[in-house]
C-alpha cells in the first residue's frame, strides 16, 4: 500500500507530525487549510480586516510556539477556533478601551468610544448594501451571541464543536445561538421587508 | 450540518448567512506569517543555538571550558569566605595578664624555679607588682596567686600560672617578651581597626 501524502493527512495527523518530528511542511499545510476559515470568522467578530488578518497570523504564531500543548483527545479545529475566538476578544476589549478626553477639567471629562469606521467593504464585499447592513448588525449584537452565530451559521460548524470552543454545554449553545438570531433578525428586519 | 427546531425558526437567517461573501487572507499572509516566526526564531533561540551548536563542534573544548569555571569559582569561593572552623581565633587580651618578673637580673643562676624558695621568690615579687597589675590590667580585683604550686616553666624565662578556677591562664613574661608581644598585639589591632 502506497505511503499516504502529507495533504492527505488529517489535521490531527498533521499537529502529530508537527509535534512529534517538527516537520514544518505539515505545518504549512495546517496554516493553508485554516487561514481563510480563521479570517472570516474572526472578520465577522471584529468587523475590521487588518486586525483580524493581525490576530490570525498571531493564531498561527501561537499554534507554532506552543505546539506540544495541543492533545490529540481534542479536534484540531476546535482548538484553533478557541485560539482564534480568545484573540479576537482581548482585540475586542483593547478597542473599547481606545478612549480619549475632551481636553476640558476632570469633573466635566467624557470619555467617548472610538467608533471603528475601518470595515472595508469597497474592496471585500464589492459595496454590497445588504452585506454591509449584515456586518454592521452583527457587530451590534453582543459579543457572546455573536461569536456563536458567527461559528454556527457563517463557519457552519457543528452544535457539538461549538460547545467544545466555548467550553459551555451544547443546550446553553443552541439557546445562546438562538438569542443571537432573535437579536440580529430584529436589527435586519428592514432588509427582509425589501 | 445537523438541525434543530431552533435552526428552522430562523430559516431565512441562516440562508442569509451562510451566503455573505467568505472573506479570505490576504495572498502575502504565509509570506508575513512565515518572516514573523523566523524573526521570533532568531530572537528566542539565536543566542542558545551559538552555544549549543559550539558544544556540538567541540565537545572536549567546551567540558574543560565548563570545569575550568568550575574551579576558578570553587577557589574563589574558598578564598573570599570567611569559614568559622579555619578562622584563626584573636587573642583575648583582656584575659591576659601580663607581669614583668625578670629572673635574669635577679638570680642568673636560678633560671628554673625549681625549688620551693624559688618559687617562693616569685610569689614575693608578685605581691610586690600586684598594684602594677591592678593598673595595667584594670581588673578589680586581682587574685594573688595562692599557691606556688601552680607555677610551671615554659622555657628559660617564661613561667606560667595555672588557675584551677579560671578558664584562662596568666603568662609571666620577660621584658623582651613583653616587647614582642605588644608589637603583635599593635599589629593586629592596626588590622582589625
Amino acid at each position: 500500500m502506497p505511503a499516504k501524502e502529507l495533504k492527505e493527512y488529517s489535521d490531527e495527523e498533521l499537529i502529530l507530525d508537527f509535534q512529534i518530528n517538527d516537520n514544518k511542511k505539515a505545518f504549512e499545510l495546517l496554516v493553508q487549510r485554516y487561514k481563510n476559515p480563521l479570517t472570516n470568522y474572526v472578520f465577522r467578530f471584529l468587523g475590521d480586516y487588518e486586525a483580524c488578518v493581525d490576530v490570525v497570523q498571531e493564531t498561527m504564531i501561537r499554534v507554532f510556539k506552543n505546539k506540544d500543548s495541543y492533545k490529540s483527545i481534542a479536534k484540531f479545529s476546535t482548538w484553533i477556533y478557541t485560539i482564534a475566538g480568545n484573540l479576537a476578544r482581548t482585540e475586542l476589549q483593547r478597542r473599547k478601551k481606545t478612549v480619549f478626553s475632551t481636553g476640558r477639567n476632570s469633573e466635566e471629562e467624557i470619555t467617548l468610544e472610538i467608533p471603528d469606521n475601518r470595515y472595508r467593504p469597497d474592496k471585500i464585499l464589492e459595496n454590497s448594501f445588504k452585506e454591509k447592513a449584515i456586518q454592521e448588525a452583527l457587530l451590534k449584537i453582543s459579543e457572546t451571541y455573536r461569536k456563536m452565530v458567527v461559528l454556527r451559521d457563517i463557519q457552519e460548524l457543528s452544535y457539538e464543536e461549538i460547545s467544545e470552543i466555548s467550553g459551555l454545554p451544547v443546550g446553553t449553545v443552541k439557546s445562546r445561538i438562538n438569542r443571537g438570531r432573535a437579536q440580529l433578525q430584529r436589527l435586519l428586519k428592514n432588509i427582509y421587508k425589501e | 450540518m445537523e438541525k434543530y427546531k431552533g435552526d428552522s425558526e430562523f430559516h431565512t437567517l441562516n440562508e442569509t448567512l451562510s451566503k455573505l461573501t467568505k472573506i479570505d487572507a490576504p495572498l502575502s499572509f504565509e509570506e508575513d506569517l512565515f518572516n514573523k516566526i523566523r524573526d521570533y526564531d532568531s530572537v528566542n533561540f539565536g543566542f542558545l543555538k551559538k552555544i549549543y551548536s559550539f558544544s556540538m563542534i567541540s565537545p572536549v573544548a567546551g567540558s574543560v571550558v565548563l570545569s575550568l569555571l568550575f574551579v576558578i569559582i570553587l577557589s574563589f569561593s574558598s578564598t573570599n569566605g570567611s569559614d568559622p572552623f579555619f578562622t584563626e581565633l584573636l587573642p583575648r587580651f583582656d584575659t591576659i595578664r601580663k607581669v614583668i618578673i625578670d629572673y635574669n637580673s635577679s638570680n642568673n643562676s636560678e633560671k628554673i624555679p625549681n625549688s620551693i624558695t624559688q618559687r617562693e621568690k616569685i610569689l614575693q615579687r608578685e605581691k610586690a607588682i600586684e598594684p602594677e597589675i591592678n593598673k595595667s590590667s584594670g581588673v578589680s580585683s586581682v587574685k594573688v596567686l595562692s599557691s606556688i604550686q601552680n607555677i610551671r616553666q615554659v622555657s628559660d624565662s617564661l613561667y606560667v600560672y595555672y588557675s584551677g578556677q579560671k578558664n584562662y591562664r596568666i603568662v609571666y613574661l620577660t621584658s623582651e617578651e613583653k616587647n614582642q608581644l605588644d608589637k603583635v598585639k599593635n599589629r593586629i589591632f592596626s588590622q582589625i581597626m
